[in-house]
């Protein structure tokens, strides 16, 4: 657990996005596929900055979100895991 | 168009893209309108031709894509023919979002339809065609931008339509006279006129719906946000390899310029009432983030009770039930002195902002100040807004005149309002639900205070004097959430309140003027067995500032003359109200003020009701309440 926080992911370099009303839209031109990504999957995308780790970014959100559940930690990392599996996010 | 012995031939264009076309010349009427003229003479490049096997009344269809079918009848032909058209169309389309969309006008402003083969998109085309709308195609929908000034272009594939299942005559008054089956379910094409080709054109106000047709499905509408519905067009994008960042700036515009829903139907009827009113509502006004989920329940539920009536009526009668129109189901009434403004936008901000409930809503207006000069004017309103009744009275005035809402009131639940009250989008549907799922309440309904930067809240009065007021707001944190149970309060501003008609306690009939009637309202409503309940969804504004100052006088004497006969009535202690308006007012204008009271106020209050309102002359005597007191939103009476 401790080496998956530690990772550092950014954007995959060739996915477009845009933001919607908080929410993400984004375009993965080899998979010619779209994604919708809810409020909360936008942050965690949007902290993935190719700096933060995966430790970083959770702790942002528990600041930034006080009352997040307990599970957030794994939340997170599940989120990722299923960004990356579309491509969406590489490792920095 | 060019001939050639028994053929024509011609463009048709999509954007920048277009495909040559070759047709039999007796079949030139199907293409009317459909052809590009600006066209002729332009390099052909991919084409496609549909040709008559000689004295057979069977076609084949060939083009550039390589694609040969043959030995078919008209109707098919037309379908293979287009199928064909459109791929190439859409196959060269690389400065534009090609979706798999309907459109209809009405004027410039537009609905798309984006949706797969079988979603319901020409159907609903037609259904907005009997609603007045042109149908502009039912098939291929084209988003473009104009760069300067930047402005979203809305194009068409001008073809005939192509429905699935015969069309009744209604959606088709007027029919051109052109149409033909097609496959194997009685599926039919159809020419309409207003399927007519054009360069793609600037849009007024949009709104876009995304249809998903199922046999026996109940009505469902839901908004999509800003990112669902940008999802859901690059999902019926058809070029989407064509475009740059595969078109996700142009899908992102149109999602931000048009709200969406989706819309779950299975009846034609479902639609009556729900769907041409929001789209009404949504091409004359862009909704917040907030009322579209709100309109959409709104529809949503009301939809389902119709089809509760319907099944009831058909077990009932054992014949097909007819459609349910609703019945008045809440009336609405307010008490106004000389406030022709208030009256006019509280009424019309409701009927605006709650087109589901056209038709179940009966509005009563009170005058309290008859021959006034706002009278005329809150009479002649009537002729415009059905369910209205103006009600001219002048036997009570002040704060008790309200108890003449709830004898008027011919619906079971009664909402009484300050006319100078707004009321959050959808409050209303939800408070007939709750009304109606406690049908033997006899609670007292309220809701939070929206202050005027449409985020603060107040859920309720404190028990405590401030101001020569009783009752202070709250927030309690239970109210932050519309979809949060109802809970108890002590008491609130009676800007707003609901109560069953049959549960209404009354004013006492000797209040007179302003003032005094909250917590004596609540308290009598308790000692009948009833609570006061917030329900958080109720929320509502109230119009604090008066810069121009009250139309009618509003005195110390008659606030303190009714908490005194309020608090007698009900048997509560005064002591600490008396020794709050000796430290407001000064002891000895208080305890004069309290003796005046006292030496002709009736013992309880209950056996006189007097037939005089506060004269000029009378509100010259009386010491007048200081207006940045009185309009203070934390001091504020809502008896005004």
């Amino acid at each position: 657990l401790k080496s998956a926080l530690d990772r550092v992911l950014m954007p995959a370099p060739d996915v477009a996005g845009e933001v919607l009303d908080g929410e993400y839209l984004v375009y993965h031109p080899r998979r010619t596929r779209a994604y919708y990504f809810n409020g909360s999957a936008a942050v965690i995308l949007g902290l993935c900055d190719g700096v933060r780790s995966i430790k970083d970014i959770c702790e942002m959100i528990r600041g930034a979100y006080p009352d997040a559940p307990s599970s957030l930690q794994e939340e997170v990392l599940a989120t990722l895991a299923e960004l990356e599996g579309y491509g969406l996010v590489v490792q920095a | 168009l060019s001939s050639k012995r028994d053929e024509q031939s011609a463009f048709i264009t999509l954007g920048s893209s277009r495909v040559f076309v070759t047709f039999p010349s007796r079949l030139a009427a199907w293409f009317v309108g459909v052809t590009d003229h600006d066209a002729v003479g332009a390099v052909r490049g991919a084409w496609v031709k549909l040709e008559e096997v000689v004295s057979s009344e069977r076609f084949r269809v060939t083009g550039s894509s390589g694609r040969s079918v043959g030995d078919l009848a008209l109707g098919d032909a037309f379908s293979a023919f287009w199928e064909q058209v459109t791929f190439l169309l859409v196959d060269r389309l690389s400065d534009a979002l090609a979706l798999h969309a309907a459109a209809v006008f009405r004027g410039p402003d537009v609905v798309l339809i984006p949706g797969t083969s079988g979603a319901g998109k020409t159907q609903l085309a037609l259904w907005y065609r009997e609603q007045g709308f042109a149908v502009a195609t039912d098939e291929l929908t084209t988003l473009s931008w104009r760069e300067t000034p930047q402005q979203l272009l809305v194009g068409t594939l001008a073809r005939p339509l192509f429905t699935k299942q015969a069309v009744g005559p209604a959606a088709l008054t007027p029919i051109e006279g052109l149409r033909t089956e097609h496959g194997l379910f009685g599926g039919e094409v159809l020419k309409i006129a207003s399927t007519a080709v054009g360069p793609p054109r600037l849009i007024g106000a949009g709104f876009m719906v995304f249809p998903r047709f199922e046999v026996g499905a109940s009505f469902e509408l839901a908004a999509l946000t800003p990112a669902q519905a940008g999802m859901r067009l690059l999902e019926q994008c058809v070029n989407i390899r064509n475009l740059p960042r595969g078109g996700l700036a142009l899908a992102s515009a149109a999602a931000r310029m048009m709200p969406a829903v989706s819309l779950r139907y299975s009846e034609r009827w479902q639609l009556g009432g729900t769907l041409d009113v929001l789209t009404r509502q949504l091409l004359a006004t862009a909704p917040n983030a907030e009322d579209l989920p709100a309109l959409c329940d709104s529809f949503t539920a009301r939809t389902s009770r119709n089809i509760s009536a319907r099944a009831a009526t058909a077990k009932g009668a054992e014949q097909p039930a007819p459609i349910v129109t609703p019945t008045r189901r809440l009336t609405i009434g307010m008490a106004t002195y000389d406030e022709y403004d208030g009256v006019y936008f509280t009424v019309q901000s409701i009927r605006l902002h709650n087109p589901e409930l056209a038709g179940a809503i009966e509005f009563i207006v009170v005058d309290n100040n008859p021959g006034g000069p706002c009278s005329e004017a809150l009479k002649q309103l009537g002729d415009w807004i059905d369910g209205y009744r103006y009600i001219p009275r002048s036997d009570r005035q002040g704060t008790a005149i309200r108890d003449v809402v709830f004898e008027e009131a011919t619906c079971d639940i009664v909402l009484c309002v300050d006319p100078h009250v707004l009321i959050a989008p959808g409050a209303l549907s939800r408070l007939i639900d709750y009304c109606q799922a406690t049908p033997n309440s006899r609670d007292l309904l309220q809701g939070p205070l929206v202050y005027d930067d449409l985020r603060t809240l107040s859920t309720h009065f404190a028990p405590a004097w401030r101001g020569g007021m009783y009752g202070t707001w709250e927030f309690d944190g239970r109210g932050a959430d519309p979809g949060s149970p109802a809970f108890e309060i002590p008491m609130q501003g009676l800007g707003l309140f609901a109560c069953r008609r049959a549960a209404w306690p009354g004013f006492n009939p000797n209040f007179r003027g302003f003032g005094g009637e909250e917590g004596y309202i609540h308290e009598k409503i308790r000692q009948r067995g009833g609570r006061t309940l917030c329900l958080p969804f109720l929320r509502w504004l109230h119009r604090f500032g008066r810069p121009l100052g009250a139309p009618y006088p509003n005195r110390w004497e008659d606030r303190v003359r009714n908490y005194l006969i309020g608090f007698t009535e009900l048997g509560l202690d005064t002591a600490e109200m008396e020794a709050h308006f000796a430290e407001l007012l000064g002891g000895a204008e208080a305890s004069r003020i309290f003796a005046e009271i006292r030496a002709t106020m009736p013992l309880n209050g209950i056996q006189e009701r007097r037939n005089e309102g506060p004269t000029k002359e009378q509100a010259s005597l009386g010491r007048m309440l200081p207006s940045d007191e009185i309009y203070s939103p934390h001091h504020f009476s809502f008896g005004d």
